[in-house]
Formats: C-alpha cells, structure tokens, sequence
C-alpha cells in the first residue's frame, strides 16, 4: 500500500506540470495594463515593459530565439542602411549590447567598405568610453577604426568564455580595484559570469563580493541598481533578486545561443519557459511586494486551509453526533425541526452570519471564522449521515449482529459505521472546493490575511504569476484530496484494494 | 398507474413542494415583471393623442427630467415605484423608507427596493441560464461516454474528477482577470464549466448501468443504434437524479453568484445584485436593513429551492414510489 502511495504521489508531478500548461495558456489571455490603449506610454516604454513581462516572445516554442549576435547583425544594419532615425536607434541598441556584441562587430569592420565602417566605429565609441580608453579619440572615424583593429588583434583573446570566468573569480578572491578595470574593459562581455557568480551575501566577504559584482553590472548596462557599503542585507538580497529578473529578461541579449543552448532555447525562451525558470530557481518569481510568490503563497496558506478543513471537520462531527442521536432514539417532530433549522443555516449566506459576527469584536483568532464557515456547509453531510445510517442500519448482517445480542451502540459502531463511512470520504473531499468560496468571503470579513484576499487583489491588478501560483497550489491540494480519499477507500474496506488500484492503472 | 402520473401525484401532494414552488414561483414573477414593480419611467401613458405603453423598455436611458417633461400633461400609469435600480434618486444616501422608496436607498443613494427587483431577475437569470448549459453540457458528455465506453470512460472519469476538484471561485478568478470588462456572460460560461461534471457523472453512471440491463441488450439485439438506447433506455432513468441535481443546483449558484458579488473581485458594476448589497452592508455596519433584506431573499431563493429539490428526490425515489401514501 505504501508503494501504491508513493507512486500515485509521483503522478502529481506530470498532472501538475499539465495543470501549469493549461493554467498558462488561459492566462497569457489576461489583457496586460500595459496593452491598454487608455494607458498613455511612449512606443520604446511600452516596449520595455512588455519585454519585462516576456510579451514579446511566444507563448510554448520560439523556432528563432534572438540572441546576442541576432540583435547586433540587426543593430549593424540599421546602422548602415537605415535613415538617421532608424541609425540613431542601431546605434542605442549596438551601445547596450556593448562588449558581448564586439566580437560579433570588430572581425567584420575589414570586410566593410569605408563609409559604412566609419558609421560603425563611430557607434562603438560610447562603448569605448564605458570601457575607460576616455583618452582615445574614438569620434574621429579614422583614429576609432585603426584602435578597434589594434584592440581586437591585441584582446581578442580575452573575448573568451574561460577568461571572463577566471576574471570574475580574481575579483571575487582578491577584489581589488585593478581587477574591477579588467572586468570593465569586457564590458557587459562578462555579464553572464557575473551573473552566475552572484549571491545572496551573508557576511562581510560575501557582501563585499556581491558589492563589487553588481558595482560592474551596473557600470555596464546603465542600471542604476547597486548596492551601498552600509546598506542592509536584506536590501542587498533584494538588490541581487532585481538583478536576476533583469537577467531573466536580458540574458540572450548578451549571450551567444548555439549549439545545444540553441535546441534548450526553443522551449526556453518563450513565455512558458521564462515563468517555468523563475518558478524553479527563484520561487514562482517575485510577487507585486517584492517577495518572492511562493513564500506569499505559503505564508498565507494556512490560514485559508485551517479555515476549509477546519470547518469541512467541524460540519462532519457535527452532522455524526445530530445522524447518531437521530439514529439512536428516532423522534419524527425534533428531526424535522432539526432538518429545517440546518437547512435554514445553509441558506442564509455566509457573510450574514460573519458580519453579523464580526460587530461582536471577540478576539478568538481563527476559531470563530471557521466556526462560521462550518454552518453553511452542515446542511449536506447532516442529511447524508442521516440516510447512510438509515440503510446501513437496516442492513442484514447488522440485524443479525443485533440478534446475536450485540448491543444498538456496537450494532451501529463497529457494523453499520464502516460502510457508511464510504460516501463520506468522497463528499468531505468535494466540500472543500465549495468551501473555499465562503473561506473568501470570511477572510473578507474578518481581515484575515489568507489567499481569498491576495488573489482578488491579484484579479484585479492582473497579477498572473499569483494566479498561476493559486492554480497550481489549488491542484495540488485536489490531486492529494483524490489520493487520500483512494487510500482511506483501501483502509475502510480491504476488498476495494483491486478495484481502486485498477482504476488507477488504466487512468495513469 | 405509471411512474411518471405516481411521481407527479406524490411530488404534489408533499407540502415542502408547494412551500417551495409558491415562493420561488414568487420570485420568478418579481424578476421577470420587474418594471412593472420598478421603474423610472410610466407603464401606460395616454393623451396627447398617442398611447404608449411601458416606454422605459423602449428608451431606457431617460433621465427623470426627459420623463417629466415629455409626460407632464398626459394621464399616466406609473409602477408601484418610480426609482430606477442604477440611478441614484434624489433623496440621497442612506435615506429611511418613505413612499416614494418603501426599502430606503443605498450607499449610492440608489432606491433599495429597485435594486432588490431587479437583483432577483439577474440572481435568477444567471443560475437558470448556468443551470440549463451545464445540463446539456453534462447530459451530452456524460451520455457520450455512458454509451461509448473504452477510453473515453476513463477519459471523462478524470475529467470530472478534475473539474469536480477544482474550486468555482478560482476559475472564476481566473476567468475574470482575462476580461477587461466582467460580464455576466462570462460568469454563468464559468459556472457552467463548474457545474457540468456532476451532471456528467449522474448520466455516466445511469448509462452504464441501463447499457448493462436486459432491456438494453434487447434493444440492441433488435437492431437499435447506441444513440437510441441512450436516450430511449438509458436517459430517462437519469432525468430524476439530473433534475435534482438541477434544482439544488438554482440553490448552489444563486449563493455563488451573492458571494462573488460581495467579495467584489473586479472593477464595481452598476449592476443590481443582492450580493452587492450585502457587501455595502458590510461596509456600513449602522444599515442593517443592507444585510437584512437581501439575506432574507436570499434565504427565502435557497430555501425554497432546497425544498423543492428533497421533494423531488423523495417524490421519484423509486424504493418510495410503491409504498402508500402517508
């Protein structure tokens, strides 16, 4: 049985992954507020924004991901060809990339005819600048071309993955301010190591590491995001979470894709991809307070499932003890009035009662909240106990029990009460989806800080790595529902074991 | 006698039934001649040498002062209230009920009673509208695979599984933040998505149950297709347990669709609701006919719906159905 467990545990996985599928592809409908024609934003804002949301890529695969030497061949041609323009916008984006696209542009300058040459060495200049030769005159085209070739025929060798590395680890060990000039000569050639190299500091060292790391990231791609020596470490952690979205975003417009980086970026570098990577390596990414959504998610959690199972668990011993002293000494006239007076209770909104019950002011945390829920949902289980325990009772192997001199408690206890038991396993699992609702409306009630709250904030600002969060917590909980109720169907009566087993099988 | 003439004479000889088709009968004519309790504009207007009759359907975006001078001099019938659900009146927020508004009016200055009118014709719409979707929709899947067995049994065991297991409030969520407007369209497409796979279940199971009885093997042994014997053999026997479902089904939705308006998921409509209303009496505690008049409907909508449904259930028990009557 245990193995029967573990291996329906393992089926979570895929069903999740597939819940995430379907999740994703109904939210990437979601209209984003910066798509809203009402929301007046220049054209190049608009832009970055939708790029920080991954709008501009596809949704499952992308055939033809835009790496570092995509954009810069793109860049060099606006530059050549375009008019003044379009020429100016080649030149800001040949600036952004900087380094990481200079050996994609200085072996190339030979094969130019001299005119267009001279507009790209031109546009390499602020990229010199950044780099510290402030002292060369790089505006003058024929200056700029003959120090682009002798640097290329001097540093290419440093143009290397190896030696970015080895750069980014001599400043991590020695950190002094020579190492830190080296680095910046790369330019945002050494961005991707940084980025590897980055961690959340913990001591001295380590923020004093990290410090120097985002000092150069910064440098080089004008994000003013750093860190101060006094800051906190909390804020130092939150400053290298920004830089790692960034990089989520940013990351192929610095790094060349190929070879096998190429087959992993057709699933990885669309829509689906970016949120999977941020969901694995940085917990569901970053909510709207900055933290990241799982630890959102998990922090408020709690409160709404000890408000759902509480009350699911309270409605059912309620509706036991009700059923069992119905069962026990029949009376037509009080089970009526009791059936009524339950009835009553399911059909009066819950929010009545909770407002009603929040004028009190009684502190009692979650208590009262769950004992509210647990009166609109007694009106099912009541009547089922009821009816189970009538058939189960007029059952012939009870009678017999009962002829053999057992008494009415042990006739109804250990004969009748596990084959009534069995509906209930399935019902208590179908209940707590219908309770999340009034859970909702309770927490609203009640202030409470659980996820009714969060993920009605979330519809309203759009928010769909929370929903996707939500969606996927919430699928979790029904599949370990199904499993649970499988296994206690096996514990309540040994002769399904074959059945429900089967069952799985052949559904996988 | 058959069981249809003993399930009809049972089902209306049982009080609970009559107690519950009275008053959701009740709110089904309040909802569906809600202008003739509620509106800004006149029901029969005569003189001035024309006719014309409830003219706030026609134009229903006068303001009071178009009405007032277009039908100054005429003789007019006007409804039990002159108050539009979504405009506010001139007697101002929170004002006590008076004639000219029997309930008071809202936070809004919106005439109460109005709203609660026509609240009940939107409550009742909307799970009507969700119920008869998810009902085609159940008993048409649930049928498919009923009859068809092989894989598109276990298919549709997991997909009502999934369905089942998933909350109604998420999909909702989910399907209003990928609307830029939210519409009651989209409100009852989501709630029938919920609420197809119970039907679906009921169906599946009572077809697969006839499919395996003599009768059916008879029919299919005298050439009768698949479709045939579902909806000949097996269908009816699954109509008692879907119309049961359905009517505690009204019940499930219209509380639904009250705690969804009161958790206010998106951006506020104008839209009468009683959920609504109670979200605005969570906001005042001091007005507490805003909690208690849309409670009272609401308990009187799920309550008589309730009702109804056990005495269906009861009615068609086919265990019951020999018995004497009580």
């Amino acid at each position: 049985m245990l193995r029967h467990a573990l291996r329906w545990l393992l089926w979570i996985i895929p069903t999740l992954i597939g819940v995430s599928f379907v999740a994703f592809l109904f939210l990437s409908y979601v209209p984003d507020p910066t798509d809203d024609p009402a929301t007046s934003l220049e054209p190049a804002e608009r832009e970055r924004l939708r790029r920080d949301k991954f709008l501009d890529l596809p949704r499952f695969v992308n055939f033809a991901p835009q790496d570092v030497r995509a954009r810069t061949k793109a860049a060099l041609t606006a530059i050549i060809e375009g008019n003044d323009e379009v020429s100016a916008s080649g030149r800001d984006e040949l600036v952004r990339l900087g380094g990481a696209a200079l050996p994609h542009v200085l072996p190339t300058l030979d094969s130019l005819s001299p005119e267009p040459r001279a507009k790209v060495t031109v546009a390499l200049a602020r990229i010199g600048q950044r780099m510290g030769f402030t002292s060369e005159r790089l505006d003058d085209p024929d200056r700029a071309i003959a120090f682009w070739t002798r640097f290329w025929n001097d540093r290419d060798i440093e143009f290397r993955r190896a030696s970015a590395r080895s750069a980014v680890r001599r400043l991590s060990r020695y950190g002094s301010g020579s190492r830190a000039a080296e680095m910046r000569e790369l330019d945002t050639f050494v961005l991707e190591d940084i980025m590897s190299a980055l961690e959340h500091p913990h001591d001295a060292a380590s923020f004093e590491r990290t410090r120097a790391l985002v000092e150069i990231a910064a440098h080089v791609t004008g994000r003013s995001d750093r860190i101060d020596p006094g800051d906190e470490y909390a804020n130092a952690i939150n400053c290298v979470e920004r830089w790692r979205s960034f990089w989520l975003v940013y990351e192929n417009d610095f790094v060349m894709v190929d070879g096998l980086t190429r087959f992993a970026a057709i699933v990885l570098d669309t829509r689906y991809g970016k949120w999977a990577i941020s969901a694995f390596t940085r917990r569901f990414g970053p909510g709207p307070d900055g933290a990241p959504v799982l630890d959102g998610v998990l922090r408020r959690a709690p409160v709404t499932f000890t408000l759902v199972y509480g009350a699911i668990g309270l409605a059912y011993c309620v509706a036991f003890i009700v059923g069992f002293a119905g069962a026990s000494s029949p009376n037509r006239r009080r089970d009526a009035a009791v059936a009524f007076f339950i009835l009553t209770l399911y059909a009066i909104p819950t929010a009545v009662f909770a407002i009603l019950a929040s004028r009190l002011e009684l502190h009692t945390g979650l208590v009262l909240p769950t004992i509210l829920l647990s009166l609109g949902l007694l009106a099912s289980p009541t009547r089922q106990v009821r009816a189970a325990l009538a058939s189960a009772s007029a059952q012939e192997h009870v009678r017999a029990s009962i002829a053999r001199g057992a008494s009415p408690s042990r006739a109804l206890f250990v004969h009748a009460l596990p084959t009534a038991l069995l509906p209930f396993v399935t019902l208590a699992t179908l209940e707590a989806p219908m309770a999340l609702g009034g859970a909702f409306v309770v927490e609203r009630v009640f202030g409470l800080d659980g996820l009714g709250e969060a993920t009605i904030a979330a519809v309203r600002a759009r928010d769909t790595s929370w929903l996707m969060a939500v969606s996927i917590l919430t699928a979790a909980t029904a599949a370990l529902g199904v499993i649970i109720t499988d296994l206690s169907y096996i514990a309540l009566d040994r002769r399904l074991v074959a059945a429900v087993l089967q069952q799985k099988r052949r559904g996988g | 006698m058959s069981h249809a003439r003993i399930t009809l004479r049972r089902f209306s000889r049982d009080r609970r039934a009559t107690v519950g088709a009275v008053v959701l009968g009740m709110l089904a004519l309040v909802g569906i001649f809600a202008e003739l309790l509620a509106a800004p504009a006149p029901l029969l207007v005569l003189g001035g040498g024309r006719v014309e009759i409830a003219p706030a359907i026609a134009r229903p975006n006068d303001s009071p002062e178009d009405i007032d001078k277009r039908y100054g001099d005429a003789f007019v019938v006007w409804p039990v209230v002159r108050a539009s659900p979504t405009a506010p009146t001139t007697a101002g927020p929170f004002a006590p009920s008076s004639t000219s508004h029997p309930l008071g009016t809202d936070e809004k200055g919106r005439d109460i009673f109005a709203r609660v009118v026509y609240g009940a014709r939107n409550a009742l719409g909307l799970s009507l509208v969700a119920i008869f979707l998810s009902t085609v929709l159940g008993v048409f899947l649930g049928g498919l695979s009923g009859i068809r067995g092989g894989p598109s049994r276990t298919i549709l065991v997991r997909l009502v599984e999934a369905v089942d297991s998933f909350p109604a409030v998420i999909i909702v969520a989910l399907v209003w933040a990928i609307e830029r407007q939210p519409s009651s369209l989209s409100l009852i497409l989501a709630v029938a998505f919920v609420r197809w796979a119970e039907v679906a279940r009921l169906v599946h199971a009572e077809s697969m149950r006839a499919v395996a009885e003599d009768y059916a093997l008879a029919a299919r042994a005298l050439g009768a297709s698949r479709t045939r014997i579902f909806l000949r053999h097996a269908l009816p026997n699954a109509l008692g347990p879907v119309a049961v479902s359905s009517v505690f089904g009204v019940a499930s939705v219209v509380l639904l669709d009250a705690s969804l308006a009161f958790l206010e998921m998106t951006t506020p409509s104008n839209t009468a609701s009683w959920g609504e209303l109670l979200a605005q009496g969570a906001r005042h505690p001091a007005a507490l006919r805003l909690l208690a008049i849309p409670g009272m409907l609401l308990l009187a909508t799920v309550g008589a719906s309730y009702l109804l449904a056990e005495a269906l259930r009861e009615a068609m028990d086919p265990r019951a159905v020999r018995a004497p009557l009580p």
